[in-house]
């Protein structure tokens, strides 16, 4: 099995490391295949490969070794690198951002949590407590502290369930205080088209956000 | 030009708190401008007692770190018509995240706009207390009738003698039992501003009503009727200028028929 494999596609020139070869390997046949390459097209100008890695994600040291190899052939040059997988680390990140967090326990008065992506909160929440999310808050708990969605200025982020009983809560850059019985047991608050921060009923939260609705039944 | 006061006591559970929000809307209530500052960082409660606390967007620690600007940290008390305003505390910032120059400049930023300034001091005497008289023209020390009460205070009135203040502080005795101080079970009134030094400003004896209505979010100043109500009402107008005799705190002596008959 070639190591480093060449397709013309449509858009250019492609060159296919095999994920299962060494990195020796792979540089070895690149050097052999880019000299052949440089012999045959010795006069057609520059010529672009992209890089594709497969299931190995290189990393900077290999990154420069096959760097190395092009550096030899001044009109050969790198596009692009691609591979079909990608670091833990980001994806993590990417994933924490849209995954709905389960948060429960008490928020104690000047306690602070804060979250990336949406929250099902179903703990209480002390009045001086601030509950803080990027995303979207649904409450199944006690509330009775503030409660600050889209904090990164989402203006499409929701809170749902009994704020009846919260001292505030903000979506982005709209704040609303609460004051002691104006909202039943369940209320959905959303910033509408005139950038007022509003409230409706949960039942119609699919018409009012069918983008997060979608979301919901995904997971 | 508003003058500015600090309530302080040096112990705490004295009734600090409770005392600049009656003081504060006892003076709003004779139509004074008053703004009262939470200094307690981390255990801010004034805006609790005023029922104030879901209005909270800015703190002092925002303000003092350019965050806000004081205007917009400012709670107005609607109950008040346009006298009353509080400046809350953070609740989630260090303790020590605020400086004495920091205080004293929000002070000077306001005293234009107010009658009384009224800082509200946290227990002891560290970065607090320093933060809370930096800022204060006066000193209101508050005590009550315990040993433990009294020498704090008298530790508090110390450092704030050193300090050489435009007006010399002032005490205020709170949580007087008028049956312990009758039987002598008590420190006296005559003997702890006697001990300590300093003028008395007023007395507010203990009630249920302080504790009731802070618990609604209200002050017991605004109910007239209440004793405690009318020590805090008494110190508002003593602070204005007026001279209002002390409350007389005797109980009625019981005669001797009723001894006789109500064994």
């Amino acid at each position: 099995m070639e190591a480093v494999t060449l397709k013309g596609r449509k858009s250019g020139f492609e060159l296919q490391f095999r994920a299962a070869s060494s990195i020796e390997e792979i540089t070895a046949q690149l050097a052999t295949l880019l000299a052949r390459l440089s012999a045959d097209t010795e006069n057609t100008g520059e010529v672009e490969f992209v890089i594709e890695t497969g299931d190995r994600l290189l990393d900077e040291s290999q990154a420069q070794a096959i760097q190395q190899v092009f550096a030899q052939y001044p009109h050969f040059t790198i596009g692009a690198i691609h591979a079909d997988v990608a670091a833990i680390a980001p994806l993590k990140a990417r994933l924490a951002a849209q995954a709905t967090h389960l948060v429960g326990g008490v928020l104690r008065s000047g306690q602070e949590a804060n979250y990336s992506g949406d929250v099902l909160f179903l703990g209480t929440l002390h009045q001086g407590a601030t509950l803080r999310t990027t995303g979207s808050i649904f409450v199944m708990g006690t509330v009775e502290g503030l409660l600050i969605a889209g904090a990164d200025g989402a203006q499409d982020a929701i809170i749902a369930g009994d704020i009846s009983k919260a001292g505030q809560i903000r979506i982005a850059d709209t704040i609303e205080i609460i004051d002691k019985n104006t909202y039943g047991p369940e209320t959905t608050s959303y910033i509408n088209d005139l950038h007022v921060l509003t409230h409706g009923q949960t039942a119609g939260l699919s018409e009012l956000r069918p983008k997060l609705f979608r979301k919901l039944e995904e997971f | 030009m508003g003058k500015s006061l600090v309530i302080t006591s040096g112990k705490g559970g004295v009734g600090k708190t409770t005392t600049t929000a009656n003081i504060g809307t006892a003076l709003a209530l004779q139509g004074k401008r008053v703004v009262l500052m939470d200094l307690d960082i981390g255990l801010r409660n004034l805006d609790v007692v005023l029922g104030l606390s879901n209005r909270i967007i800015y703190d002092i620690v925002d303000v003092a770190t350019g965050r806000a600007k004081i205007h917009q940290a400012l709670i107005k008390d609607k109950r008040f018509d346009d006298k009353l305003y509080i400046l809350p505390a953070a609740q989630n910032a260090e303790k020590d995240s605020l400086e004495p120059e920091q205080v004293k400049a929000i002070v000077e930023e306001l005293r234009p706009e107010f009658d009384y300034l009224i800082l509200d001091s946290p227990a002891g005497i560290e970065q607090g207390f320093r933060n809370a008289v930096e800022g204060a023209d006066g000193a209101i020390v508050v005590t009550t009738p315990e040993i433990s009460a009294v020498s704090d205070a008298d530790r508090v009135v110390g450092l704030l003698e050193q300090r050489d203040m435009v007006y010399p502080p002032r005490l205020v005795i709170n949580q007087i039992r008028q049956h312990m101080m009758a039987d002598g079970r008590a420190m006296d009134i005559d003997e702890i501003t006697q001990h300590l030094g300093i003028d008395l400003l007023g007395i507010i004896l203990d009630d249920d009503g302080v504790i009731e209505t802070s618990n609604k979010g209200e002050t017991v100043v605004m109910d007239p009727d209440d004793p405690a109500s009318q020590g805090y009402r008494n110190i508002a107008r003593r602070l204005l200028g007026e001279s209002v005799p002390l409350m007389n705190i005797e109980q009625k002596k019981v005669g001797f028929w009723h001894r006789l008959f109500h064994r």
